[in-house]
């Protein structure tokens, strides 16, 4: 049984991709994940590059499907919901940074936070307001009408995280949400991503090579040879 | 773990996104700048508005020329109606006439005779074609225009002013009657006649072919001439024919019968040409379709945005829709407008075509092709677009990420 602290709990998960285009015997990168996340924790996968991190992270958020297991989201197998079903919790419940800080690009910084925010539901004046107030907690309220190519790499990943909170989700996946950045720019988005976890109580699953950055979460899992095991 | 059940559509009404959101992402989208499409929606909103445009215009052009043959064939060459009285005589045909011109749906009868001719003139220059004898008022007199003389002067002949060079007011042709169907028999023989008058009309094939006379003068050369009465109406031909055998006319003839082959000829020239005009929209639609898939793809990176953002599968595809409903929407607006303007501008410059074609033309739009062709482009866009997304949403969120690999 899911305990009522879970949020998201992983039951003997598989996964293999084909090893051409053309099919030949499958990659086995996932085999029999169990893991579990409760509210309000973090926890870090880490691993070498290639080891299926972020494969484990696109399953456990629903984005990619995996070829056995169950994955259970707030209660709920999200192998099993249909894909209306599926976008409304990646909606109200999910939240994703992603390493190369993934902005709209036709749109200013004001706007890739406010549209999330409509997508769940709120009308433009409630989202507007929504996505000024995150802008402004990361920082970023004077650079509202800038648009993606306006803005430095640090700055982007500032609008993401602002997107990935504004609608207050119960999990965070941040997938090398600093990967990208130079050292003095992930600090602070390190800083900022750690800071609002803690204040609005969201779960965060984050994939990083840093050790250090995984280090900041309460487990830190690795993953190594299809298997994750607990480090710390 | 037992399954547990699926609480989704407990926990979260049931929605579709905002129309609004969707209207403002695909105008965006649209015309985006950041992503370098602009060009490309301009580029088919030009395409569709040029097209539409033409296939318009042209259309136009071609029923108004066919338009102006069917009535110059109406007016001059075979009436829009012809009953072919029991007996061959004058004064019975008039009466007949008089009883016609007395119904309600006719606007004008009258008698007349055609007989083939071959004319020479002084200068030895022949022309193969008709002589026309024609009770000397009504429509069909109204719409000759006489260069000199008066058109029905009592044993004298009108000629046209397109064979004026050859045959002049005041000379003598010898003219030969023949017989309708037979080889060339010569009835009685050549007969030397006077030219009283010139004519024109705007039915250049008419002119070259036709002498004209009163009805005395043509059965002074030969009283077997076959007497008809020819007449105009309103009203639709069927109905008057109809009309016209009840009361007991039982020869009578519509213009579209009397022209059948010419009437089909043109109908099937503007089947083909109409067809020619949807292949060149299939054509610039292909070109929408290929344009709309590259458009979709370099746009996955943006959709695998949404979709992680919680748009729905139906959302992405209903923006791409509404995207490619708008660019179409412009070009087709814009065809329309451009089309209409330059139909209400032609007469402003008819006088050329009239220099180079010797025809008067009046262009308007049918509204029902206008419409039909607008809906069809739509369609098809929104169409591509819908086929477009669903092919791209196949694939999975993260699949979309160009960048993203298994790392």
């Amino acid at each position: 049984m899911m305990k009522s602290a879970e949020v998201l709990r992983l039951e003997q998960v598989f996964k293999s991709f084909p090893a051409t285009l053309r099919g030949g015997p499958p990659i086995q990168i996932l085999e029999g994940i169990d893991l579990n996340l409760e509210r309000s924790k973090s926890i870090a996968i880490t691993g070498n590059s290639g080891s299926g991190k972020s494969t484990l992270l696109q399953i456990s958020a629903g984005l990619m499907q995996c070829d056995s297991g169950k994955i259970w989201f707030e209660e709920q197998d999200i192998s099993r919901l249909d894909d209306d079903a599926l976008s409304q919790l990646r909606s109200r419940s999910m939240g994703f940074i992603f390493q190369s800080s993934l902005l709209l690009d036709d749109f200013t910084a004001l706007e890739n936070v406010q549209i999330p925010a409509m997508i769940a539901g709120k009308s433009e004046k409630q989202a507007k307001q929504q996505a000024l107030e995150m802008l402004s907690t990361v920082g970023m309220q004077d650079r509202l009408h800038h648009t993606s190519d306006q803005l430095s790499g640090g700055e982007r990943q500032r609008v993401a995280i602002a997107r990935a909170l504004v609608n207050s989700p119960t999990v965070i996946f941040a997938d090398e949400p600093t990967g990208s950045l130079d050292e003095r720019n992930a600090s602070v988005v390190e800083d900022l991503l750690f800071s609002l976890v803690e204040q609005q109580q969201v779960a965060l699953m984050l994939i990083t090579h840093n050790n250090s950055f995984a280090q900041r979460c309460d487990i830190v899992y690795h993953l190594h040879d299809r298997k994750v095991e607990v480090s710390s | 773990m037992s399954p547990m059940p699926s609480m989704a559509s407990e926990c979260f009404p049931s929605r579709t996104a905002d129309m609004g959101l969707l209207l403002r992402l695909s105008a965006r989208y649209a015309f985006s700048n950041q992503n370098r499409h602009r060009s490309t929606s301009v580029r088919i909103a030009l395409g569709l508005a040029l097209c539409l445009f033409a296939i318009v215009a042209v259309l136009s052009f071609m029923q108004a020329l066919q338009r102006d043959q069917f009535e110059d064939i109406r007016t001059f060459e075979s009436f829009d109606l012809q009953v072919q009285p029991e007996v061959n005589d004058l004064e019975k045909a008039l009466e007949i006439a008089d009883r016609i011109e007395a119904l309600d749906s006719v606007t004008s009868a009258f008698v007349y005779a055609d007989i083939p001719v071959i004319t020479q003139a002084s200068d030895g220059s022949t022309v193969a074609g008709r002589l026309r004898a024609i009770q000397a008022e009504g429509r069909f007199a109204e719409q000759l225009n006489s260069y000199r003389g008066n058109i029905f002067t009592e044993g004298k002949l009108a000629s046209s002013y397109s064979n004026s060079r050859s045959i002049r007011v005041g000379e003598e042709v010898k003219m030969t009657l023949l017989r309708k169907g037979r080889q060339a028999t010569v009835i009685p023989a050549q007969r030397t006649l006077e030219i009283g008058s010139l004519y024109y009309t705007t039915s250049y094939d008419f002119d070259h072919t036709t002498f004209l006379c009163d009805l005395p003068t043509l059965l002074q050369l030969n009283p077997d001439a076959p007497l008809k009465v020819g007449l105009y109406t309103d009203q639709k031909v069927e109905t008057v024919k109809q009309e016209l055998v009840d009361i007991g006319f039982s020869q009578v003839s519509t213009w579209r019968e009397i022209n059948a082959s010419l009437y089909g000829a043109m109908e099937l020239e503007q089947k083909m040409m109409t067809l020619m005009l949807f292949l060149m929209v299939i054509v610039v639609l292909v070109h929408i379709r290929s344009s709309s898939r590259r458009l979709l793809l370099a746009k996955q990176r943006e959709i695998a945005m949404l979709r992680s953002m919680g748009l729905t599968k139906g959302g992405v595809q209903l923006l791409f829709v509404l995207q490619a409903l708008l660019v179409a929407g412009i070009g087709v607006v814009l065809g329309s407008l451009l089309a209409i303007t330059a139909v209400s501008l032609y007469p402003n410059l008819s006088n050329i075509v009239y220099q180079s074609m010797g025809v008067h033309l009046t262009l308007s739009i049918r509204s029902s092709e206008l419409l039909i062709l607008s809906i069809s482009i739509l369609l098809f866009s929104m169409l591509a677009a819908y086929q477009g997304t669903h092919r791209v949403l196949k694939v999975d969120i993260m699949e979309m990420f160009a960048h993203d690999e298994v790392s």
